[in-house]
């Protein structure tokens, strides 16, 4: 592997502005293919990277949603026993939604941010987002809704590291505004232990619905709502 | 030996530059605090009516005994936040080493659109379980009703302390307080303070 590539795979495990000025700076020496500013580069970021790893400082209003404990004063979302929390955040950019999660060291009982996932969902000022438990493992699960009433559900197979994606269920208004129809789903994980193999389904506008098998969960910090169909997407 | 050229020197600077920027990025005037300290947050609320939802933050504070209440009111034109309101120690924060303590806000939302919601805080202190209910007025932040509820052997809830204050609703009931620091501590009765 080269040092290039090792640097910024560092980086983008630790902290967003660490990971885009080390891509920046990769970027300015490639234009020269200067080898003495492309070692410093490397040693500049690297330095920063106990700067990183620190601490996770974000501006207060950059938060939308904590999942620091469910209705029922669980949050314990990866069963080791210690507490654990998820930050739903707008991006330092301003333009996507991200998340964070931090889980317990089992000996110290202390908080850490162990997973970051940047760009997992747009972010709209009229929107509305949300952070909270999910089902029986009290998973952290991620709303999205907009302005059509349309609302996303994304659910995370929350562990120390290399998290993934449990699900994405889509829901719209039903035409007498009472209940929801399901609009989209993809389960990558079988999360009640039913037997039935991981799948997708599609309703669209035109009532069609598409179903089909899926492979394996994906990463959270690879997935994006962008791979989504459009019928998905709130 | 490689020359020096503009470009180069140009690129250098930019590099020495880059950590002293960062690092002057942190004294800005934005509230910034380590993501761990936070303990629950709410966006989905009006706290004063104008129908646009205004957002609320509950952060642990540094000397880790308490939590502060980070309020941001949107502009309803443009939906940007305001500069954030902030109450410090507004709840016990309990053993923070462990992080058993419990921290939740839920909204009381208004009876009608363009009314104000109230919002409620409960905190978890060990065996004690506090619970606040309040809403901003125009100066300020006033508590409608203070709860304390202990918690027995047996796991009952066994209340210690209820406090209204809310004096729009009931002219029985003692007038709303400002909300302050260490309420708990300072603000509500000598029977509260039991546990």
């Amino acid at each position: 592997m080269s040092i290039r590539r090792w640097v910024c795979n560092a980086t983008d495990q630790t902290f967003a502005p660490v990971q885009q000025t080390c891509t920046a700076l990769m970027s300015l020496c490639n234009m020269r293919e200067g080898r003495t500013l492309y070692k410093i580069a490397t040693f500049v970021t690297l330095g920063m990277l106990p700067l990183s790893a620190a601490a996770f400082d974000v501006t207060a209003d950059r938060i939308l949603g904590v999942y620091g404990n469910s209705e029922y004063g669980e949050n314990d979302w990866n069963a080791d026993g210690f507490s654990d929390l998820a930050v739903l955040a707008i991006s330092s950019q301003g333009d996507a939604v991200d998340v964070y999660l931090a889980t317990s060291d089992p000996e110290t009982g202390l908080l850490d941010v162990t997973d970051v996932a940047y760009g997992i969902l747009p972010y709209d000022r009229r929107a509305t987002y949300g952070i909270g438990p999910g089902h029986e493992a009290y998973e952290p699960v991620v709303s999205y809704q907009t302005d059509s009433r349309r609302i996303l559900y994304l659910s995370i197979n929350a562990r120390g590291t290399a998290s993934g994606v449990l699900s994405v269920s889509t829901f719209a208004p039903a035409d007498d505004a009472t209940r929801s129809t399901q609009v989209c789903e993809f389960m990558y994980v079988d999360l009640y232990g039913s037997g039935v193999a991981p799948r997708a389904m599609v309703l669209g506008p035109d009532g069609v619905k598409t179903e089909y098998a899926l492979d394996q969960e994906p990463v959270l910090m690879q997935w994006t709502w962008r791979d989504l169909p459009n019928p998905c997407l709130p | 030996m490689w020359k020096l050229t503009t470009m180069r020197y140009f690129m250098l600077l930019m590099l020495l530059a880059c950590p002293v920027a960062m690092a002057a990025d942190g004294d800005d005037a934005d509230l910034r605090f380590d993501l761990t300290r936070l303990a629950a947050a709410i966006s989905v609320l009006d706290l004063n009516g104008d129908t646009v939802f205004d957002r609320v933050l509950l952060v642990r504070n540094e000397a880790g005994d308490a939590v502060d209440l980070v309020a941001f009111i949107s502009d309803p034109a443009t939906g940007v936040l305001a500069e954030a309101e902030v109450v410090p120690a507004i709840l016990p924060a309990g053993a923070i080493e462990t992080r058993q303590d419990l921290q939740t806000i839920g909204s009381t939302q208004a009876s009608e659109p363009g009314q104000p919601d109230g919002i409620v805080f409960w905190g978890m202190d060990g065996a004690f379980t506090a619970e606040l209910v309040m809403h901003r007025t125009k100066t300020g932040w006033a508590v409608d009703r203070a709860r304390y509820v202990r918690l027995d052997l047996m796991g009952r809830d066994v209340p210690e302390c209820t406090v209204a204050y809310n004096a729009a609703d009931d002219t029985s009931v003692k007038p709303s307080i400002v909300l302050g620091p260490y309420l708990w501590r300072d603000q509500l009765p000598e029977d509260c303070l039991k546990g």
